[in-house]
């Protein structure tokens, strides 16, 4: 050790090594705690009203005039258990998933963001749902489609983790209520 | 650096060892040794063919873009690392901090220096690579050929070489006269 | 004894300039050896806008993966829409997915309404392939800010590619 610069280099890349093994380390832990030591949460999800209209979505930016979905569910779920020493937050999301022709859909209707402990104990009545569905084509034809709640883990430091609840909710969807 | 007249950092032994190195070689230029260059030529060959090989590929990622660059990418990062794993090689394996190879009346030289990170010991090695390899090493702190100022002293140095040279170096008249010091 | 001197200089020179290209070359081919190994031509990405948040803030830096031929819903997805020079990090809420094709939509977290309004005039989906450049696998906080410092002060970074040159020219070994 030299000069002021070289010390100063010299601290500085020992912390950076320091840091980066310690990242390193947090994250492993937090997926391995995730993927053995955490048992997937039971989920309950019911369907309280699906309508299928015909117009312009009310949210978004699409404007074509299409059928699109209205929703209204109850949700349940305990996710307390998912928040390791290493999560930020979490990205909760209820996704449907139909059918098609040449494409296979998943669409998201409702989406949370939890960022402690103490808020991820969800259980929701007669929620409305945050957004519409509306496919490709424009149309439902009458197509079963089913719920599931899924959830991004998202960590201070380190790797992200996807997972969801295993519990399936079916529903069809209704013939337009205004036809054009 | 080339002015031989440099101060030099008296805390940094980096410093101090290529202090004493470029003092060697222009001691040993001055003897009448003529260098030969062949081992830095080797790597910096080694060194620049890397540098060509990464500025190449940098350059057709540029003007092609990256997905049709992608498989000669591929090639140039291999490429890359093992022209540059051959150089680390060759410094660790072939070189072996060899800074210096020479001849002078048909007698080939060669010496190597080290020294570790914070120990002020300069390790000094004089091989005669004319017909067999015989080598003699020796060690000396660098405050013997250093003054408290950080400058360079010759004459020291240039004893300590001497005597190296001719413990290595058979000369045709006197070999009993080289003995006395190794 | 002039010319001889001469040889020893010129190779000082360039071992010097050696040393200095392969810091930057070195650096250089780690990031295209990960766009190989990624399959993404920005494999690491720093986060610019704070469309994201709390997920991810300014100067957070993502580690992104493009081996996936289709991506899911609920991923984070950077992407290029065409035209349009800025990368965007949002997380994706609509997949529809053909045999040949994968339509996306996408939408900040953080953001009310979704990204139809940051796509091309008349576009109502991304394209899986030639949009997106990978999805976000892995995050570290803040070690981004410095290169937004330096992409936003243009001065900060001439000066601190002098200073790096300045410094590898000065040190030997």
């Amino acid at each position: 050790m030299f000069s002021t610069f070289q010390r100063i280099q010299q601290y500085w890349g020992f912390v950076t090594t320091v840091t980066v093994f310690l990242a390193a380390a947090i994250s492993i832990s937090s997926v391995i705690q995730e993927h053995y030591f955490v048992d997937i949460p039971r989920v309950s999800i019911n369907v309280q009203s699906i309508d299928v209209r015909y117009g312009k979505p009310h949210i978004g930016y699409n404007y074509k005039r299409q059928e699109y979905s209205l929703m209204k569910f109850d949700l349940e779920a305990d996710l307390t258990p998912l928040f390791t020493w290493n999560t930020k937050q979490l990205f909760v999301y209820l996704a449907a998933t139909y059918p098609g022709k040449p494409y296979a859909n998943k669409v998201v209707v409702w989406d949370a963001i939890i960022r402690s402990k103490e808020d991820a104990v969800l259980s929701l009545s007669d929620m409305t749902a945050d957004y519409s569905i509306y496919d490709v084509t424009g149309k439902f034809n009458g197509r079963n489609a089913t719920l599931s709640l899924e959830w991004n883990a998202q960590p201070y430091v380190g790797l992200l983790t996807w997972n969801k609840g295993s519990e399936r909710e079916r529903f069809e969807f209704p013939q337009p209520a205004t036809a054009r | 650096m080339p002015n031989p007249k440099n101060k030099v950092n008296l805390s940094s032994v980096p410093d101090l060892k290529n202090a004493t190195d470029d003092e060697i070689v222009q001691i040993l230029a001055s003897k009448g040794y003529t260098q030969n260059f062949s081992l830095i030529d080797v790597r910096l060959m080694l060194g620049f063919a890397s540098v060509i090989v990464a500025a190449a590929a940098a350059g057709y990622d540029y003007y092609v873009g990256f997905e049709k660059a992608k498989p000669f990418t591929a090639i140039g990062v291999s490429l890359y690392f093992v022209l540059n794993l051959a150089f680390t090689a060759w410094i660790m394996y072939v070189e072996k901090g060899t800074f210096y190879q020479g001849h002078k009346d048909g007698k080939k030289i060669s010496v190597s220096s080290s020294a570790k990170k914070y120990s002020p010991i300069y390790n000094l090695t004089v091989t005669e690579t004319t017909t067999s390899s015989k080598s003699s090493k020796a060690a000396k702190p660098f405050n013997e050929f250093f003054d408290s100022t950080g400058y360079i002293v010759r004459s020291p140095l240039e004893k300590w070489i001497d005597g190296l040279i001719s413990s290595v170096v058979q000369e045709d008249d006197s070999s009993a006269k080289a003995k006395k010091n190794s | 004894m002039l010319p001889q001197l001469s040889g020893v200089n010129i190779r000082q020179t360039l071992t010097q300039a050696l040393s200095f290209c392969l810091v930057l070359t070195t650096t250089f081919m780690f990031w295209k050896g990960l766009s190989v190994v990624t399959n993404s031509p920005s494999p690491i990405v720093v986060v610019l806008s704070g469309s994201m948040e709390p997920a991810f803030q300014r100067g957070d830096i993502l580690f992104l993966w493009n081996r996936d031929v289709r991506v899911k819903v609920g991923d984070i997805v950077v992407y290029n829409v065409k035209g349009r020079d800025i990368p965007i990090v949002h997380r994706v809420v609509r997949n529809h997915a053909s045999s040949k094709k994968q339509l996306l939509l996408t939408k900040g977290d953080n953001n009310a309404m979704d990204d139809l309004d940051l796509y091309a005039h008349r576009q109502y989906y991304l394209d899986r392939e030639q949009e997106v450049i990978g999805s976000v696998k892995a995050y570290v906080p803040w070690v981004g800010y410095v290169t937004i410092l330096l992409s936003e002060n243009v001065w900060a970074k001439y000066a601190l590619l002098a200073l790096m040159g300045f410094f590898q020219m000065m040190q030997r070994e």
